[in-house]
Protein backbone atom coordinates (compact mmCIF):
# COMPACT_ATOMS: atom_id res chain seq x y z
CA UNK A 1 0.00 0.00 0.00
CA UNK A 2 1.67 3.14 -1.23
CA UNK A 3 0.00 6.52 -0.86
CA UNK A 4 0.83 10.14 -1.29
CA UNK A 5 -0.22 12.05 1.82
CA UNK A 6 -1.82 15.49 1.97
CA UNK A 7 -1.87 16.87 5.52
CA UNK A 8 -3.68 20.19 5.05
CA UNK A 9 -3.47 23.19 7.39
CA UNK A 10 -4.76 22.09 10.78
CA UNK A 11 -2.77 18.89 11.16
CA UNK A 12 0.43 20.46 9.85
CA UNK A 13 0.26 23.65 11.92
CA UNK A 14 -1.25 22.71 15.28
CA UNK A 15 -2.85 19.25 15.57
CA UNK A 16 0.48 17.43 15.53
CA UNK A 17 -0.82 14.40 17.47
CA UNK A 18 -2.61 13.21 14.33
CA UNK A 19 0.43 13.52 12.08
CA UNK A 20 2.76 11.93 14.63
CA UNK A 21 0.47 8.96 15.24
CA UNK A 22 -0.15 8.38 11.51
CA UNK A 23 3.59 8.52 10.78
CA UNK A 24 4.24 6.08 13.63
CA UNK A 25 1.40 3.62 13.05
CA UNK A 26 0.87 3.39 9.28
CA UNK A 27 4.36 2.13 8.31
CA UNK A 28 4.06 -0.61 10.95
CA UNK A 29 0.85 -1.71 9.19
CA UNK A 30 2.62 -1.90 5.84
CA UNK A 31 1.56 1.51 4.53
CA UNK A 32 4.21 3.51 2.70
CA UNK A 33 3.58 7.25 2.73
CA UNK A 34 5.29 9.68 0.40
CA UNK A 35 4.96 13.43 0.74
CA UNK A 36 3.28 15.77 -1.70
CA UNK A 37 5.83 18.28 -2.98
CA UNK A 38 4.46 20.98 -0.66
CA UNK A 39 1.61 21.77 1.72
CA UNK A 40 -1.16 24.32 1.07
CA UNK A 41 -4.75 25.08 2.01
CA UNK A 42 -7.38 22.75 0.45
CA UNK A 43 -9.69 25.75 0.19
CA UNK A 44 -12.58 24.31 2.19
CA UNK A 45 -13.09 27.11 4.77
CA UNK A 46 -12.79 29.74 2.04
CA UNK A 47 -15.58 28.14 0.02
CA UNK A 48 -17.90 30.10 2.31
CA UNK A 49 -16.74 33.48 1.04
CA UNK A 50 -15.74 32.66 -2.52
CA UNK A 51 -16.37 29.20 -3.91
CA UNK A 52 -14.00 29.79 -6.82
CA UNK A 53 -11.11 30.32 -4.39
CA UNK A 54 -11.98 26.90 -2.99
CA UNK A 55 -12.17 25.25 -6.40
CA UNK A 56 -8.81 26.67 -7.41
CA UNK A 57 -7.07 25.65 -4.16
CA UNK A 58 -8.57 22.14 -4.17
CA UNK A 59 -7.89 21.53 -7.86
CA UNK A 60 -4.23 22.40 -7.62
CA UNK A 61 -3.80 19.75 -4.91
CA UNK A 62 -5.59 17.19 -7.09
CA UNK A 63 -3.39 18.17 -10.02
CA UNK A 64 -0.21 17.82 -7.95
CA UNK A 65 -1.40 14.45 -6.59
CA UNK A 66 -1.97 13.19 -10.16
CA UNK A 67 1.75 13.57 -10.82
CA UNK A 68 2.56 10.90 -8.25
CA UNK A 69 0.15 8.29 -9.62
CA UNK A 70 -0.66 6.89 -6.20
CA UNK A 71 -3.90 7.13 -4.19
CA UNK A 72 -4.02 10.30 -2.10
CA UNK A 73 -4.31 9.75 1.64
CA UNK A 74 -6.14 12.68 3.28
CA UNK A 75 -6.43 12.35 7.07
CA UNK A 76 -8.46 15.56 7.64
CA UNK A 77 -12.25 15.34 7.21
CA UNK A 78 -12.44 18.91 5.86
CA UNK A 79 -9.70 18.36 3.29
CA UNK A 80 -11.29 15.02 2.36
CA UNK A 81 -14.68 16.54 1.50
CA UNK A 82 -12.99 19.48 -0.18
CA UNK A 83 -10.96 17.34 -2.58
CA UNK A 84 -13.76 14.80 -3.20
CA UNK A 85 -16.27 17.54 -3.95
CA UNK A 86 -13.88 19.47 -6.19
CA UNK A 87 -13.09 16.34 -8.19
CA UNK A 88 -16.81 15.51 -8.43
CA UNK A 89 -17.54 18.99 -9.74
CA UNK A 90 -14.62 18.96 -12.20
CA UNK A 91 -15.61 15.56 -13.61
CA UNK A 92 -19.17 16.78 -14.19
CA UNK A 93 -18.42 20.17 -15.68
CA UNK A 94 -15.88 20.58 -18.45
CA UNK A 95 -16.00 24.36 -18.28
CA UNK A 96 -14.72 24.17 -14.70
CA UNK A 97 -11.73 22.06 -15.78
CA UNK A 98 -10.89 24.63 -18.44
CA UNK A 99 -11.18 27.48 -15.95
CA UNK A 100 -8.99 25.70 -13.41
CA UNK A 101 -6.35 24.61 -15.91
CA UNK A 102 -6.04 28.13 -17.26
CA UNK A 103 -5.08 29.28 -13.75
CA UNK A 104 -2.85 26.30 -13.07
CA UNK A 105 -0.76 26.86 -16.20
CA UNK A 106 1.42 29.43 -14.45
CA UNK A 107 2.11 26.93 -11.71
CA UNK A 108 2.98 24.22 -14.21
CA UNK A 109 0.09 22.12 -12.98
CA UNK A 110 -2.78 20.55 -14.90
CA UNK A 111 -5.84 18.62 -13.78
CA UNK A 112 -6.35 15.62 -16.07
CA UNK A 113 -9.99 14.42 -16.13
CA UNK A 114 -8.85 11.08 -17.58
CA UNK A 115 -6.87 10.33 -14.44
CA UNK A 116 -9.06 11.00 -11.38
CA UNK A 117 -7.35 10.76 -8.01
CA UNK A 118 -8.37 7.99 -5.64
CA UNK A 119 -8.85 9.84 -2.34
CA UNK A 120 -8.67 7.90 0.93
CA UNK A 121 -9.41 8.91 4.51
CA UNK A 122 -7.84 7.35 7.64
CA UNK A 123 -10.94 5.23 8.32
CA UNK A 124 -10.88 3.90 4.75
CA UNK A 125 -7.18 3.03 4.96
CA UNK A 126 -7.65 1.15 8.24
CA UNK A 127 -10.99 -0.50 7.46
CA UNK A 128 -11.07 -1.00 3.69
CA UNK A 129 -7.42 -1.10 2.66
CA UNK A 130 -5.55 -2.74 5.55
CA UNK A 131 -8.68 -4.55 6.72
CA UNK A 132 -9.80 -5.67 10.15
CA UNK A 133 -8.36 -9.21 9.97
CA UNK A 134 -4.89 -7.91 9.25
CA UNK A 135 -5.24 -5.14 11.83
CA UNK A 136 -6.16 -7.67 14.54
CA UNK A 137 -2.86 -9.48 14.00
CA UNK A 138 -0.96 -6.38 15.15
CA UNK A 139 -2.86 -6.01 18.42
CA UNK A 140 -0.71 -6.82 21.44
CA UNK A 141 -2.51 -4.68 24.06
CA UNK A 142 -6.27 -4.82 23.48
CA UNK A 143 -7.69 -1.52 24.75
CA UNK A 144 -10.40 -2.89 27.04
CA UNK A 145 -12.13 0.43 27.70
CA UNK A 146 -15.33 1.79 26.18
CA UNK A 147 -14.96 4.33 23.40
CA UNK A 148 -17.58 6.64 21.87
CA UNK A 149 -17.03 7.18 18.13
CA UNK A 150 -17.25 10.69 16.76
CA UNK A 151 -16.97 10.42 12.97
CA UNK A 152 -17.09 14.10 12.08
CA UNK A 153 -19.68 15.30 9.56
CA UNK A 154 -17.65 15.77 6.43
CA UNK A 155 -16.56 12.19 5.85
CA UNK A 156 -20.22 11.10 5.97
CA UNK A 157 -22.03 13.86 4.09
CA UNK A 158 -23.18 14.97 1.54
CA UNK A 159 -24.74 11.98 -0.20
CA UNK A 160 -24.39 12.88 -3.88
CA UNK A 161 -20.89 11.47 -4.29
CA UNK A 162 -19.20 8.59 -2.44
CA UNK A 163 -18.25 9.25 1.18
CA UNK A 164 -16.30 7.22 3.72
CA UNK A 165 -19.30 5.50 5.31
CA UNK A 166 -23.10 5.56 5.44
CA UNK A 167 -24.40 9.05 6.26
CA UNK A 168 -26.97 7.92 8.84
CA UNK A 169 -25.64 4.64 10.17
CA UNK A 170 -21.87 4.43 9.81
CA UNK A 171 -20.16 1.38 11.32
CA UNK A 172 -16.52 1.40 10.18
CA UNK A 173 -15.03 3.34 13.10
CA UNK A 174 -16.74 1.07 15.65
CA UNK A 175 -15.51 -1.97 13.71
CA UNK A 176 -11.92 -0.68 13.82
CA UNK A 177 -12.12 0.03 17.55
CA UNK A 178 -13.59 -3.37 18.31
CA UNK A 179 -10.85 -5.00 16.26
CA UNK A 180 -8.29 -3.37 18.57
CA UNK A 181 -10.10 -4.56 21.69
CA UNK A 182 -12.18 -1.51 22.64
CA UNK A 183 -15.84 -1.66 23.51
CA UNK A 184 -18.22 0.54 21.53
CA UNK A 185 -21.93 1.15 21.23
CA UNK A 186 -24.36 3.41 19.45
CA UNK A 187 -25.54 6.48 21.36
CA UNK A 188 -28.14 9.14 20.53
CA UNK A 189 -25.61 11.97 20.07
CA UNK A 190 -23.26 9.90 17.89
CA UNK A 191 -23.69 11.84 14.64
CA UNK A 192 -23.98 15.31 16.18
CA UNK A 193 -21.62 17.93 14.79
CA UNK A 194 -18.83 19.51 16.86
CA UNK A 195 -19.76 22.87 15.33
CA UNK A 196 -16.23 23.67 14.13
CA UNK A 197 -17.53 25.39 11.01
CA UNK A 198 -19.10 28.09 13.19
CA UNK A 199 -16.02 28.68 15.36
CA UNK A 200 -15.26 31.95 13.60
CA UNK A 201 -18.75 33.36 14.36
CA UNK A 202 -20.19 31.57 17.39
CA UNK A 203 -17.26 30.32 19.51
CA UNK A 204 -19.21 30.22 22.77
CA UNK A 205 -22.17 28.36 21.32
CA UNK A 206 -19.78 25.90 19.69
CA UNK A 207 -18.09 25.32 23.06
CA UNK A 208 -21.45 24.62 24.70
CA UNK A 209 -22.36 22.28 21.86
CA UNK A 210 -19.15 20.31 22.41
CA UNK A 211 -19.67 20.35 26.18
CA UNK A 212 -23.17 18.96 25.73
CA UNK A 213 -21.88 16.03 23.68
CA UNK A 214 -18.93 15.32 26.00
CA UNK A 215 -21.27 15.33 28.98
CA UNK A 216 -23.69 12.96 27.25
CA UNK A 217 -20.89 10.60 26.23
CA UNK A 218 -19.61 10.50 29.78
CA UNK A 219 -23.07 10.02 31.28
CA UNK A 220 -23.65 7.06 28.96
CA UNK A 221 -20.71 5.22 30.48
CA UNK A 222 -18.04 5.73 27.84
CA UNK A 223 -14.44 6.05 29.10
CA UNK A 224 -13.18 8.00 26.08
CA UNK A 225 -14.05 9.50 22.73
CA UNK A 226 -12.30 8.81 19.41
CA UNK A 227 -12.15 11.24 16.49
CA UNK A 228 -10.65 11.12 13.02
CA UNK A 229 -10.69 14.84 12.19
CA UNK A 230 -8.36 17.60 13.43
CA UNK A 231 -11.18 20.16 13.71
CA UNK A 232 -13.32 17.83 15.84
CA UNK A 233 -10.31 16.82 17.93
CA UNK A 234 -9.38 20.43 18.55
CA UNK A 235 -12.92 21.20 19.68
CA UNK A 236 -13.31 18.23 22.02
CA UNK A 237 -9.72 17.88 23.21
CA UNK A 238 -7.74 21.12 22.98
CA UNK A 239 -10.69 23.28 24.03
CA UNK A 240 -11.89 21.06 26.86
CA UNK A 241 -10.65 23.45 29.57
CA UNK A 242 -12.43 26.38 27.93
CA UNK A 243 -15.60 24.29 27.60
CA UNK A 244 -15.41 23.45 31.30
CA UNK A 245 -15.18 27.13 32.17
CA UNK A 246 -18.07 28.13 29.89
CA UNK A 247 -20.28 25.27 31.11
CA UNK A 248 -19.12 25.75 34.73
CA UNK A 249 -19.00 21.98 34.98
CA UNK A 250 -16.34 19.29 35.30
CA UNK A 251 -18.83 16.76 33.86
CA UNK A 252 -17.32 17.40 30.44
CA UNK A 253 -13.84 16.14 31.36
CA UNK A 254 -13.17 13.10 29.17
CA UNK A 255 -10.11 11.62 27.43
CA UNK A 256 -10.32 12.30 23.69
CA UNK A 257 -8.03 10.46 21.26
CA UNK A 258 -7.31 10.35 17.58
CA UNK A 259 -8.33 6.98 16.16
CA UNK A 260 -4.72 6.44 15.04
CA UNK A 261 -3.46 7.08 18.59
CA UNK A 262 -5.75 4.31 19.87
CA UNK A 263 -4.65 1.93 17.11
CA UNK A 264 -1.04 2.66 18.07
CA UNK A 265 -1.70 2.01 21.76
CA UNK A 266 -3.27 -1.35 20.96
CA UNK A 267 -0.19 -2.18 18.87
CA UNK A 268 1.95 -1.54 21.93
CA UNK A 269 3.50 1.70 20.70
CA UNK A 270 4.91 3.91 23.45
CA UNK A 271 2.30 6.66 24.16
CA UNK A 272 4.60 9.61 23.57
CA UNK A 273 5.55 8.25 20.16
CA UNK A 274 1.87 8.69 19.34
CA UNK A 275 1.86 12.32 20.42
CA UNK A 276 -0.33 11.54 23.42
CA UNK A 277 1.55 14.06 25.56
CA UNK A 278 0.10 16.70 23.18
CA UNK A 279 -3.54 15.85 23.92
CA UNK A 280 -5.06 18.41 26.27
CA UNK A 281 -7.86 16.19 27.59
CA UNK A 282 -7.06 13.82 30.51
CA UNK A 283 -5.77 10.91 28.41
CA UNK A 284 -3.48 10.08 31.35
CA UNK A 285 -6.57 8.64 33.09
CA UNK A 286 -6.33 5.70 30.69
CA UNK A 287 -2.72 5.74 29.49
CA UNK A 288 0.58 5.84 31.39
CA UNK A 289 2.45 8.68 29.78
CA UNK B 1 -39.99 47.45 6.65
CA UNK B 2 -37.14 49.93 6.30
CA UNK B 3 -34.00 48.39 4.86
CA UNK B 4 -35.56 45.03 4.00
CA UNK B 5 -34.73 43.97 0.47
CA UNK B 6 -37.92 42.74 -1.19
CA UNK B 7 -37.63 40.97 -4.51
CA UNK B 8 -40.53 39.96 -6.70
CA UNK B 9 -40.80 36.22 -7.23
CA UNK B 10 -39.47 36.28 -10.78
CA UNK B 11 -36.50 38.25 -9.48
CA UNK B 12 -35.86 35.48 -6.95
CA UNK B 13 -35.73 33.06 -9.86
CA UNK B 14 -33.17 35.22 -11.61
CA UNK B 15 -31.11 35.41 -8.44
CA UNK B 16 -31.31 31.66 -8.11
CA UNK B 17 -29.91 31.29 -11.63
CA UNK B 18 -27.04 33.53 -10.59
CA UNK B 19 -26.42 31.50 -7.46
CA UNK B 20 -26.40 28.30 -9.50
CA UNK B 21 -23.34 29.61 -11.30
CA UNK B 22 -21.30 29.34 -8.12
CA UNK B 23 -22.85 26.26 -6.53
CA UNK B 24 -23.95 23.23 -8.49
CA UNK B 25 -27.16 22.02 -6.87
CA UNK B 26 -29.81 24.45 -5.67
CA UNK B 27 -33.48 23.54 -5.57
CA UNK B 28 -35.19 25.62 -2.83
CA UNK B 29 -38.53 25.65 -4.65
CA UNK B 30 -39.19 21.99 -3.79
CA UNK B 31 -39.22 22.72 -0.02
CA UNK B 32 -42.61 22.18 1.67
CA UNK B 33 -41.46 23.42 5.08
CA UNK B 34 -41.56 20.16 6.96
CA UNK B 35 -38.74 21.63 9.10
CA UNK B 36 -36.88 18.35 9.36
CA UNK B 37 -33.75 20.39 8.61
CA UNK B 38 -34.32 22.84 11.45
CA UNK B 39 -35.34 20.14 13.93
CA UNK B 40 -31.87 18.62 13.68
CA UNK B 41 -29.89 21.82 13.22
CA UNK B 42 -27.35 22.56 15.96
CA UNK B 43 -27.21 26.26 15.11
CA UNK B 44 -30.92 27.14 15.46
CA UNK B 45 -30.04 28.74 18.79
CA UNK B 46 -27.85 31.22 16.92
CA UNK B 47 -30.70 32.27 14.65
CA UNK B 48 -29.91 29.94 11.76
CA UNK B 49 -33.19 28.20 10.94
CA UNK B 50 -32.73 26.36 7.62
CA UNK B 51 -36.38 25.95 6.55
CA UNK B 52 -37.17 29.59 7.27
CA UNK B 53 -34.05 30.68 5.35
CA UNK B 54 -35.45 28.79 2.35
CA UNK B 55 -38.86 30.43 2.72
CA UNK B 56 -37.41 33.92 3.20
CA UNK B 57 -35.32 33.39 0.09
CA UNK B 58 -38.41 32.36 -1.88
CA UNK B 59 -40.16 35.49 -0.65
CA UNK B 60 -37.16 37.58 -1.64
CA UNK B 61 -36.53 38.88 1.92
CA UNK B 62 -32.76 38.69 1.74
CA UNK B 63 -32.02 41.13 4.57
CA UNK B 64 -34.07 38.99 6.93
CA UNK B 65 -31.90 36.01 6.05
CA UNK B 66 -28.64 37.79 6.71
CA UNK B 67 -29.17 37.59 10.49
CA UNK B 68 -28.60 33.86 10.93
CA UNK B 69 -26.70 33.23 7.74
CA UNK B 70 -23.13 33.21 9.06
CA UNK B 71 -23.96 31.04 12.07
CA UNK B 72 -24.48 27.88 10.00
CA UNK B 73 -21.59 25.46 10.67
CA UNK B 74 -22.08 23.67 7.31
CA UNK B 75 -22.32 20.23 8.91
CA UNK B 76 -24.58 19.36 5.95
CA UNK B 77 -27.00 17.40 8.11
CA UNK B 78 -29.95 19.35 6.66
CA UNK B 79 -28.85 18.57 3.10
CA UNK B 80 -28.55 14.87 3.91
CA UNK B 81 -31.89 14.61 5.75
CA UNK B 82 -34.13 16.77 3.56
CA UNK B 83 -36.82 14.48 2.08
CA UNK B 84 -37.10 16.84 -0.90
CA UNK B 85 -33.37 17.35 -1.53
CA UNK B 86 -33.89 21.09 -1.25
CA UNK B 87 -30.25 21.54 -0.09
CA UNK B 88 -30.60 24.25 2.61
CA UNK B 89 -26.86 24.20 3.39
CA UNK B 90 -26.00 24.76 -0.29
CA UNK B 91 -28.41 27.71 -0.42
CA UNK B 92 -26.75 29.20 2.68
CA UNK B 93 -23.33 28.73 1.08
CA UNK B 94 -24.49 30.36 -2.16
CA UNK B 95 -26.06 33.29 -0.32
CA UNK B 96 -22.85 33.87 1.65
CA UNK B 97 -20.93 33.93 -1.64
CA UNK B 98 -23.46 36.31 -3.12
CA UNK B 99 -23.38 38.74 -0.19
CA UNK B 100 -19.59 38.83 -0.24
CA UNK B 101 -19.55 39.31 -4.01
CA UNK B 102 -21.86 42.30 -3.52
CA UNK B 103 -19.49 43.96 -1.09
CA UNK B 104 -20.77 42.72 2.26
CA UNK B 105 -17.85 42.00 4.62
CA UNK B 106 -17.57 38.36 5.72
CA UNK B 107 -16.87 37.60 9.41
CA UNK B 108 -13.30 38.57 10.25
CA UNK B 109 -12.06 35.00 10.73
CA UNK B 110 -12.53 34.23 7.04
CA UNK B 111 -10.49 37.26 6.01
CA UNK B 112 -7.66 36.27 8.37
CA UNK B 113 -7.60 32.79 6.83
CA UNK B 114 -7.67 34.12 3.28
CA UNK B 115 -4.88 36.61 3.94
CA UNK B 116 -2.77 33.92 5.56
CA UNK B 117 -3.29 31.60 2.59
CA UNK B 118 -2.04 34.37 0.30
CA UNK B 119 0.97 34.90 2.56
CA UNK B 120 1.89 31.37 3.68
CA UNK B 121 -0.28 29.07 1.48
CA UNK B 122 -1.88 27.69 4.67
CA UNK B 123 -4.53 29.24 6.94
CA UNK B 124 -1.88 29.75 9.60
CA UNK B 125 1.83 29.14 10.11
CA UNK B 126 2.97 26.15 12.20
CA UNK B 127 2.31 26.95 15.87
CA UNK B 128 4.18 26.03 19.03
CA UNK B 129 2.01 23.93 21.30
CA UNK B 130 2.33 22.99 24.96
CA UNK B 131 2.73 19.34 25.95
CA UNK B 132 1.76 17.68 29.24
CA UNK B 133 5.14 18.64 30.76
CA UNK B 134 4.33 22.31 30.07
CA UNK B 135 7.10 22.50 27.46
CA UNK B 136 6.43 24.33 24.22
CA UNK B 137 7.12 22.12 21.23
CA UNK B 138 7.24 22.79 17.49
CA UNK B 139 7.27 20.66 14.33
CA UNK B 140 11.04 20.80 14.53
CA UNK B 141 11.40 19.67 18.16
CA UNK B 142 8.80 16.95 17.54
CA UNK B 143 10.93 15.63 14.66
CA UNK B 144 8.30 16.39 12.02
CA UNK B 145 9.63 17.29 8.56
CA UNK B 146 9.25 20.73 7.07
CA UNK B 147 6.43 20.55 4.51
CA UNK B 148 7.28 23.50 2.32
CA UNK B 149 5.29 25.98 0.26
CA UNK B 150 4.14 25.72 -3.37
CA UNK B 151 7.08 26.01 -5.75
CA UNK B 152 5.77 29.10 -7.50
CA UNK B 153 4.35 31.25 -4.69
CA UNK B 154 4.27 34.27 -6.97
CA UNK B 155 1.90 32.63 -9.46
CA UNK B 156 -0.12 31.18 -6.57
CA UNK B 157 -0.63 34.63 -5.02
CA UNK B 158 -1.46 36.23 -8.33
CA UNK B 159 -4.09 33.58 -9.04
CA UNK B 160 -5.72 34.12 -5.65
CA UNK B 161 -5.77 37.87 -6.17
CA UNK B 162 -7.28 37.39 -9.58
CA UNK B 163 -10.08 35.16 -8.28
CA UNK B 164 -10.79 37.05 -5.05
CA UNK B 165 -10.15 40.57 -6.32
CA UNK B 166 -13.23 41.74 -4.38
CA UNK B 167 -11.65 40.62 -1.10
CA UNK B 168 -7.94 41.15 -1.64
CA UNK B 169 -6.18 44.39 -2.34
CA UNK B 170 -4.29 44.08 -5.60
CA UNK B 171 -0.86 45.54 -4.97
CA UNK B 172 0.16 48.52 -7.10
CA UNK B 173 3.18 47.81 -9.24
Amino acid sequence: MKYTVFWGCMIATVEYGYEISVREVFPRLGVELSELGWNACCGYPLMQVNSKVWLYLASRILAEAQRFGRPLFVPCNGCHISLCEAQHLLMERDEMINWVNELLKDEELRFDSGNPVRILHTIEVLHDEIGLEKLKKFVVKPLGFKVACHYGCHILRPTDYPRVDDAESPTKMEAILEAIGAKTSDYPERLECCGAGANVVEPELVARLCGWKLKAVKARGFNAMATSCPACQMNYDAKQDAIMQIMKSSEVSLPVFYLTQLVGLAMGVEPRRLGLDLNKSPVEDLVDL
Amino acid sequence: MGGVIVLKLNETDRLLEKLRESVATLTPSVCYSCARCSSGCVMVEAGCVPHSIIQLFRLGLLNEIERGLWSCCQCLKCDARCPQEARPAMLILALRNLLVAHGSAPPKGYMVMLENVVRYATIQQPQEVMNKDFDFVSRNTLGLPELGKPANMEAFRLNLKKIASNLLEVEEK
